[in-house]
């Protein structure tokens, strides 16, 4: 087993940790707001730079793909970002305090 | 790298595999179980989430909605076909997609706080036109069916070729086992599924990947080298094959069955409203690394020398393949196919759920006024069942479903720029939608078939638009936006009822 296999078994364990506190952290949140005789507000958030996140994320992808050809280096940033999306969304959890 | 080296790994039983589709359903019943005791008690909450779905299970379950089985493999297929530009040109549109819903979702969150279908949007948006709405329903139902069709198929092709199961029998004991648990909950079930199948998909799939590399001689500088070796042009994501055989067809394709389909517009009314952008914003960026990863496989598969004829003529195949014959050890293999499960799972339980909204809120509060919530909510969980009963027919009595995939691409191309046009333009009239729809697919379907799909999808969003447009500066009229706060909400059942 190489060094980037146990490394990517480690971060995938951080992620999962991550991801699972905030699993049990979202579902108490949503019995607990079904029990609440509050309804959400009707308000979409005000976020007037989602357009520049936009073509951040999609450029960003378009460099990830375009650095596979240029050394195999780069080959192992795809699995570190695909653990990273597991952390963002156990994280995601955790940034919305009601959700 | 040969590719007369790889064998099929043994000791992957049927048992093994069966395992694996009812162990994951079981777990997933469980959770149903939960839903169906705190978070369900009527058919609002059975739909719609009671419009509490937070940051968290809204990324969570918009990702793994929106990751397919067949993406899963396709992502492998068109790097395996085109090498990066393949990989550039099936992922980037994949992840925009999503965000593009961005600017549509909160617009209708703004204008239509309490919808639960775009089907009940052009309803009202159109006056009350049974034409437009119902070219729109059918266009929901079709595309869920599509869902769970593709889905269904593209199982049943990954467990009986890894494991010695029957076809048949995969599909059934998925359709079965989907059905089972997503029965119970309505969206919160699918939603909660869906945020474990997120989980599924990404860390599996990112240490099988590296488990591949570690298992090639070399690793990855190896296959590396013999890609370039090979043909140094699969490296460079510049080459116009790929957008020119699928590529820029994909993209309106992609965003066609964003917009055209309930599954997304669902979610989009049950999210809580303040998260709504945050959602699409983070699930179409964090989408991103997973056909990246996944799409490597294809790489591997080039640098092997696999040919087509290896893999039985089906590129879809080469991720499967390359996994279950470098000689991994099993847990990676079952991990891999895990990843394969939870994104066929995902989907048709986000199709079913989408398809029980279509049934409750357009076919039978629009059309039987005076069912009682109780009979709505009973017909609501029994509808559940009914794409993927059809869908399950489709498979097993083994007929081409070309025609439907055809039906399918011909509404959901046709009705994106009208529906836009609908949500974003007051002008937009119903005979302009209405007629923007017919005539595209009437003229645009035969050019796609004497021209090509690109010709093809380009005559169909040219010739939908346009009768838009000639529609609204022919019959000029101005629909008011705030009519759709009128929109009624289903009863919320009270406590003890």
């Amino acid at each position: 087993m190489s060094i980037m296999l146990v490394l990517t078994i480690i971060l995938g364990a951080l992620a999962t940790a991550l991801f699972v506190a905030g699993y049990f952290r979202g579902t108490g949140n949503a019995i607990r707001n079904h029990r609440s005789t509050v309804q959400p507000s009707a308000a979409v958030a005000e976020e007037k730079s989602y357009g520049w996140s936009m073509a951040f994320a999609v450029l960003a992808a378009a460099a990830l793909i375009g650095s596979l050809g240029v050394s195999p280096a780069f080959f192992y940033l795809p699995p570190l970002l695909v653990i990273a999306t597991a952390a963002v969304n156990g994280y995601a959890f955790f940034l919305d305090r009601d959700g | 790298m040969d590719a007369s080296t790889l064998k099929l790994s043994s000791g992957l039983s049927a048992g093994l595999g069966i395992s694996l589709m009812v162990g994951s359903g079981l777990v997933f019943l469980l959770i149903a179980m939960i839903v169906k005791r705190y978070l369900v008690r009527d058919t609002h909450d059975f739909i719609i989430s009671n419009r509490q779905i937070g940051l968290g299970f809204g990324v969570g379950t918009v990702i793994s909605v929106w990751t397919w089985a067949m993406a899963v493999m396709m992502s492998s297929a068109m790097t395996y076909k085109f090498g990066l530009s393949g990989l550039f040109w099936f992922v980037v549109p994949n992840g925009f997609a999503i965000m593009a819903m961005i600017p549509l979702a909160r617009m209708m969150r703004k204008r239509m706080p309490e919808g639960y279908t775009i089907g009940q949007f052009a309803h009202v948006r159109f006056n009350g036109s049974n034409v437009a709405s119902g070219v729109v329903t059918v266009t929901m139902i079709f595309n869920v069916l599509l869902e769970i069709l593709v889905n269904l198929k593209g199982t049943s092709v990954v467990m009986s070729t890894v494991f010695p199961i029957d076809w048949r029998a995969a599909t059934l004991i998925t359709i079965v086992t989907v059905c089972t648990y997503s029965y119970f909950g309505g969206l919160w079930t699918s939603v909660m599924t869906g945020t474990v199948n997120t989980w599924m998909i990404t860390v599996p799939a990112a240490i099988v990947l590296v488990a591949v590399f570690d298992q090639i001689a070399g690793g990855a500088p190896a296959v590396f080298a013999a890609v370039k070796a090979s043909n140094p042009d699969n490296l460079s994501i510049f080459q116009s094959e790929a957008p020119a055989a699928f590529g820029i067809s994909l993209a309106f394709g992609l965003l066609a069955s964003v917009v055209a389909d309930q599954t997304f517009w669902q979610k989009v009314w049950a999210i809580r409203a303040d998260q709504v952008t945050r959602t699409f914003l983070w699930a179409g960026a964090w989408f991103y690394p997973i056909p990246i990863c996944l799409g490597m496989l294809g790489l591997v598969g080039l640098a092997y020398g696999i040919t087509p004829q290896m893999i039985g003529g089906d590129i879809a195949a080469i991720g499967p393949y390359v996994i279950s014959h470098l000689g991994l050890p099993a847990v990676f293999i079952v991990a891999y196919v895990l990843v394969i499960l939870a994104a066929c799972y995902s989907t048709i339980d986000g199709a079913s759920t989408a398809l029980s909204s279509i049934v409750a809120v357009d076919i039978v509060k629009r059309y039987f006024i005076s069912a009682t919530e109780s009979r709505l909510f009973y017909i609501t969980k029994l509808s559940m069942l009914f794409g993927g009963i059809i869908a399950t027919i489709i498979v097993l009595s083994g007929v081409d479903f070309t025609s439907l995939v055809l039906a399918t691409f011909a509404l959901k191309t046709a009705i994106l720029v009208p529906l836009v046009l609908a949500i974003l333009w007051p002008k937009t009239n119903t005979v302009g939608f209405a007629g923007g729809v017919c005539l595209a697919i009437l003229i645009g379907m035969p050019l796609r078939e004497i021209y090509g799909e690109l010709v093809g999808t380009f005559a169909i969003l040219g010739i939908s638009g346009s009768v838009v447009v000639i529609a609204a500066l022919a019959i000029p009229s101005q629909f008011d936006m705030d009519r759709l706060k009128a929109v009624d909400a289903i009863p919320v059942a009270q406590p003890g009822e």
